[in-house]
């Protein structure tokens, strides 16, 4: 997806957040679900060129995904669905309909600062 | 010393506060947004003109256009009678709230009405940025084939209402229509779903109408 859009909004949270401007950011961790699409090496490469000169420049990004999930919509039986390959819409325990939930979530979770 | 600092914001706050304010501002004035997002190519625009046409005749009908470049849609638009306005992203893949608020003031929003807005060709950024919008309506055509849904599940999960376009070309070619829908009802369970076609036009009519009742409805004070 457009990781470089994504990576300045994060640097700007990210700045804000800081309680003190002198402090430097160490880890930031991003929660992002498989349908967010974000593609971790595009992401990281974005954020280092424009976190340059700023707190943020040597931070670590980390990047946690949240899976979406496939429940029956006959059984509600669960599948975890990780965002690669097919969408199994049929249940592989009853063969009813899926229903393809969750995995859209793309927050700021926490940054780690010292100084 | 190191120390964390929960935050737990989302990522893209700053844009759903001004998709926010923008539909607050549409309300006001009595007008309902229909954000209109599809693959380049799939109608999006012959789709509109239709629609414009076929809505009640006394209210508001406008139209934002959002291309990478050219102003194309927007003369197309224009010369059918309707006020519109472009907006060229130069290469940004999707349209945002503060695109929209932006170009807002050069329309004359003097009556209760709809306003389109034809998203940047795309089944997949489009997704992530509200507008501002009270419906997202996303077309997926008969050329481009039955397995859409499965293949970009997120934008299909999303809308508020579907529409199949160029249904004129079912006849000539392999799309199961079973497949799609079956597609469909797994991503986005009782989605209305629109079979239509521009040329020859068929199935407008109903569309129109579920637009009137759905945009009553969501844009009542």
């Amino acid at each position: 997806m457009h990781e470089s859009a994504i990576a300045a909004s994060i640097l700007d949270l990210v700045l804000h957040a800081l309680p003190d401007q002198q402090q430097r950011i160490t880890k930031i961790t991003i929660v992002a679900g498989v349908l967010a699409g974000i593609e971790p090496s595009c992401l990281e490469l974005y954020f280092s060129e424009l976190a340059k000169d700023t707190a943020a420049e040597h931070a670590e990004l980390i990047l946690q995904y949240k899976d979406a999930e496939l429940v029956c919509q006959t059984c509600g039986n669960r599948e975890t669905f990780q965002g690669r390959g097919s969408v199994n819409i049929e249940c592989e325990k009853c063969g009813g309909l899926n229903r393809l939930q969750g995995g859209s979530e793309m927050y700021l979770d926490s940054i780690e600062v010292e100084g | 010393m190191q120390h964390t600092i929960t935050i737990g914001q989302s990522i893209l706050a700053a844009n759903n506060e001004i998709a926010r304010s923008n539909n607050r501002e549409l309300h006001e004035r009595g007008l309902c947004a229909i954000n209109v997002m599809a693959a380049p190519g799939a109608g999006k625009t012959s789709l509109i003109l239709h629609l414009l046409e076929a809505l009640p005749q006394e209210a508001f009908k406008g139209v934002i256009e959002g291309d990478v470049a050219s102003s194309v849609d927007t003369e197309k638009i224009l010369s059918a009678g309707f006020p519109a306005v472009q907006i060229n992203t130069g290469g940004g893949c999707h349209l945002t709230a503060k695109m929209i608020r932006d170009v807002l003031p050069q329309f004359q929003l003097d009556r209760s009405g709809v306003l389109f807005i034809e998203n940047i060709g795309n089944l997949i950024c489009p997704c992530a940025y509200d507008l501002g919008e009270d419906l997202k309506l996303v077309i997926s055509s008969v050329p481009e084939g039955d397995d859409k849904p499965i293949k970009y599940p997120k934008i299909f999960q999303i809308a508020d209402v579907i529409v199949l376009n160029k249904t004129d070309y079912l006849a000539h070619s392999d799309f199961m229509l079973d497949a799609f829908l079956r597609g469909i009802e797994a991503v986005n369970p009782s989605v209305p779903v629109f079979h239509v076609s521009c040329k020859p036009r068929s199935g407008i009519t109903e569309l129109a109408k579920w637009v009137v009742e759905h945009c009553r409805l969501r844009s009542k004070p």
